[in-house]
């Protein structure tokens, strides 16, 4: 007994070993210019048997550079153009959606075949909205045909009135002190529903609900791939790296440099859609979250790098708490931002916040509490949309349990 | 004895530790470790030139219990009780029924009347309810021959079908003629050709092309199954004994088919496609057993899809057609201590109810309350997911396909 239990020691040892090694010959991060080293305790997956065993410690080394830069035999393996197309085309729609010149056709083109835009570039992508919106394992199938049912509302109903009076039942155009809005029959502003949703629906759950969840990264041989450094056909990545660069490219894709150092601390907010917000947050409700969450990304590449994917994980981990909280902060400011607004008696401007609040409390459901689970989930959004449903008769009771509820799941 | 086990122990760890534990095995045990925790220190080296406000490096601890525990399941029991009461009797039944599905269809063939029509009409529906328990084996001379393909892709197609017929083709082994044979191709046969019994019967009284194209159907879909069932006899003993964890043991094969099979075959097959799930808007001419539905004959389109769900149901559970419950991916999960076996009971049920609330005919669900529709998706998807990614990590099976993902 005493001498099996030995010989299981030794192998434990010998495999400690191999792991150092393994880890350690097989780095191919560059940019490199100073070493800091920040210990990081993680559970291991070393195991123990029935005799009660000795407790092992595998190091391994995780280099993580300080900008999002990855590269393999000095060619960079950071890549997320489709996602930089689909959050321009975002942005080109929701202008649209602030003209009168669009038909449904057109409207509908763009959202779901990916063409009609003004910049060519983007028509030629293959890139479309459409399939990523409520597209991930999690989205409820449901949610996808809403935002195509916007885009008609729009269309056929705000369009033709453009220049009516709008009322409880009429769609057309409402003014007050601060500012002239075109709604529908209910009050809705359907650029700001429309786009707000979108955070969600699509930037957010395609982070968080997709790219960055073992599904997507591990999916068929992505893990082998990755532990051999197999390279996507034609790429210089494997497709573990590019998934997670993906998700990179959801919140990242229109910053002008994303590999500067300081990407961390100060997101330009640029575009229409997640980064926007995160920028806000980021400069006043959680002050620090952009270093949080660019941490979290460029770490979670490393880990991938490394072959670690535990490290992975607890990073995406953090990505997808954090990255909800956008959603969940703007949920809260819009709706209370209505109560004022509508106290005040700017109905055009509150109507206008309510829209935006709208769409945000449309995204929660594509939340993510770090377990997969949403923090609310398709039933209880629809059942806060349709007390949200007729802005024109909204009660601030309601919206005030929504507001209550949701600070109290997020903690926020 | 005792150092055998260590060593064995040891492999285990070994593929544990290099997160590639496919190949974990004896022969005929396997062994599972559960619950094992071990600290292991990550040194994270942040590199850079600059800015050491942005390395606000965050230092977490967490210790394993080092509760230990070492356990072994016979995966052999699930494929005995698989083959033995599940998969040998569905597939008697389905050779059974396919016999009478000929001899309907030579029959109507040979002299079409109204008699003849009805009893072929009935043993198509009959033949295709039970061929719903037997789609999901993608195994041995069935995956060779591609049985599921050429027995059950729809749409029709129902261009080729009219050239077969007019060319009186009888060799429909290019898998361009999937679609133009089968259940899908006997619909269009018997229900699309024209829209009502009688003008369809009068098609075959007044040309004979189509009473040879038919009689071509009813001959390939029963040579097919006979090929398959009379194979599965001599294969079911080899089957049973292959549980190894590798990619091409039976055990990960058959494991792998009913994951793709629920979440293709019954999710999106039946309910995503026609659904519009992924395409631009709903597409309700491709769901299952279109003309019967189109063409007021029988809307069964629900009824295969609630099949379908018992069928793989019936597989999670090792539920024998005489409802005894044997070895199966739900006890396995038992055994492993995760709750997840009851939660996907739970799950099924609900996707049971989901179906049951649509309408029998899914081209009308689809044209009045699609919605319906997408809400009997979510309940199929949320068990995809379970299957697909909780299921098989537990089982330590690699997902032997990967979906497109477009980018």
């Amino acid at each position: 007994m005493k001498t099996n239990n030995l010989i299981f020691k030794n192998y434990l040892f010998l495999l400690a070993g191999l792991v150092i090694i393994s880890c350690s010959k097989d780095e191919e991060v560059v940019y490199i210019t100073e070493t800091v080293t920040e210990t990081v305790t993680v559970p291991g997956p070393t195991v123990t048997v029935e005799v009660p065993g000795p407790t092992v410690t595998v190091i391994s080394s995780i280099e993580v550079p300080y900008s999002y830069e990855f590269a393999r035999n000095g060619k960079s393996t950071v890549s997320f153009g489709g996602q930089t197309t689909r959050l321009k085309m975002a942005d080109e729609l929701y202008s649209a959606l602030n003209t009168n010149t669009f038909t449904k056709a057109q409207l509908l083109e763009m959202f779901n075949d990916g063409t009609g835009f003004s910049e060519s570039a983007l028509n030629t992508s293959g890139k479309k909205m459409g399939n990523k919106t409520a597209g991930s394992q999690y989205a409820s199938a449901t949610v996808k045909p809403l935002f195509d049912a916007m885009l008609t509302d729009f269309a056929d109903n705000v369009i033709p009135n453009w220049a009516s009076d709008a009322s409880n039942g009429q769609a057309g155009m409402l003014t007050d002190a601060t500012r002239s809005i075109h709604v529908n029959e209910k009050g809705h502003e359907i650029d700001q529903t429309f786009i707000k949703g979108i955070i969600g629906a699509m930037c957010v759950d395609q982070i968080v609900n997709n790219y960055i969840t073992p599904y997507q990264l591990d999916s068929g041989t992505r893990k082998t791939e990755n532990d051999n450094g197999t390279v996507a056909s034609g790429k210089d990545y494997t497709n573990m790296e590019h998934k997670w660069d993906e998700a990179f490219g959801y919140l990242y894709g229109q910053e002008a440099d994303p590999t500067r150092l300081d990407l961390g601390i100060s997101p330009t907010g640029n575009g229409t859609t997640l980064n926007k917000y995160f920028k806000k947050i980021n400069a006043s409700n959680q002050v620090g979250i952009g270093i949080t969450v660019f941490n979290a990304y460029r770490r979670g590449r490393a880990g991938i790098v490394a072959r670690n994917y535990e490290y992975r994980d607890e990073q995406a981990k953090i990505l997808k708490i954090e990255l909800s909280k956008v959603i969940a902060y703007k949920a809260v400011d819009y709706l209370n931002s209505y109560m004022t607004k509508i106290a005040a008696g700017n109905t055009a401007d509150a109507f206008h916040a309510l829209s935006e609040g709208y769409g945000f409390v449309m995204s929660l459901q594509f939340t993510n509490d770090g377990n997969d689970n949403p923090y609310f989930n398709n039933a209880t959004v629809n059942g806060w949309l349709t007390q949200m449903d007729n802005f024109w008769t909204v009660s601030n009771s309601d919206l005030e349990s929504i507001v209550s509820q949701v600070k109290t799941a997020f903690g926020i | 004895m005792k150092k055998i086990n260590y060593i064995t122990i040891s492999l285990i760890c070994i593929g544990f530790i290099f997160s590639c534990s496919k190949d974990s095995s004896d022969d005929n045990i396997i062994s599972q470790v559960q619950n094992n925790q071990t600290t292991t220190t990550t040194t994270t080296t942040d590199t850079s030139s600059t800015s050491s406000s942005s390395s606000s490096s965050s230092s977490s601890s967490s210790t394993g219990s080092n509760t230990t525990q070492v356990s072994s399941f016979d995966r052999g029991t699930i494929l005995e009780n698989y083959a033995n009461n599940i998969i040998t009797p569905k597939y008697n039944d389905f050779k059974n029924i396919i016999d009478e599905l000929k001899t309907a269809g030579d029959n109507f063939a040979e002299t079409p009347n109204v008699a003849n029509y009805d009893l072929l009409h009935d043993k198509w529906v009959e033949s295709y309810k039970k061929w719903q328990y037997v789609e999901m084996f993608n195994i041995g001379k069935a995956e060779e021959i591609m049985f599921y393909n050429k027995i059950n892709t729809y749409p029709a197609n129902t261009i080729r079908i009219n050239n077969n017929i007019d060319e009186n083709k009888t060799d429909l082994s290019n898998p361009n003629d999937w679609p133009a044979q089968g259940f899908p191709g006997i619909d269009y046969m018997i229900h699309g050709i024209e829209s009502t019994k009688q003008a369809i019967i009068d098609k075959y009284l007044s040309e004979d092309k189509y009473g040879i194209y038919l009689k071509t159907l009813v001959n390939e879909i029963s040579t097919t199954t006979n090929t398959v069932v009379v194979d599965w006899d001599t294969y079911k003993a080899s089957f049973i004994t292959s549980i190894e964890n590798t990619a091409t043991s039976a055990f990960n094969m058959l494991t792998n088919d009913f994951v793709f099979y629920f979440e293709k075959g019954l999710r999106t097959n039946k309910i995503g496609i026609p659904a519009g799930r992924f395409s631009t808007s709903p597409l309700p001419d491709r769901v299952e057993a279109y003309y019967s539905s189109k063409n007021s004959f029988e809307d069964i389109s629900k009824l295969l899809a609630l099949e379908s769900r018992k069928a793989a149901e019936d597989l999670f559970l090792g539920r024998a057609p005489n409802g005894d419950l044997g070895a199966s991916y739900k006890s396995y999960l038992d055994y492993l201590e995760t709750d997840l076996g009851g939660i996907l009971v739970t799950k099924l049920d609900a996707a049971k109810t989901s179906l049951n609330d649509l309408e029998d005919n899914f081209i009308t669900q689809i044209n009045t309350d699609n919605n319906k529709m997408l809400l009997a998706f979510d309940a199929l998807q949320t068990i995809v997911v379970n299957l697909k990614t909780d299921m098989l990590s537990n089982f330590n099976i690699a997902v032997d396909y990967t979906d497109a993902d477009g980018d």
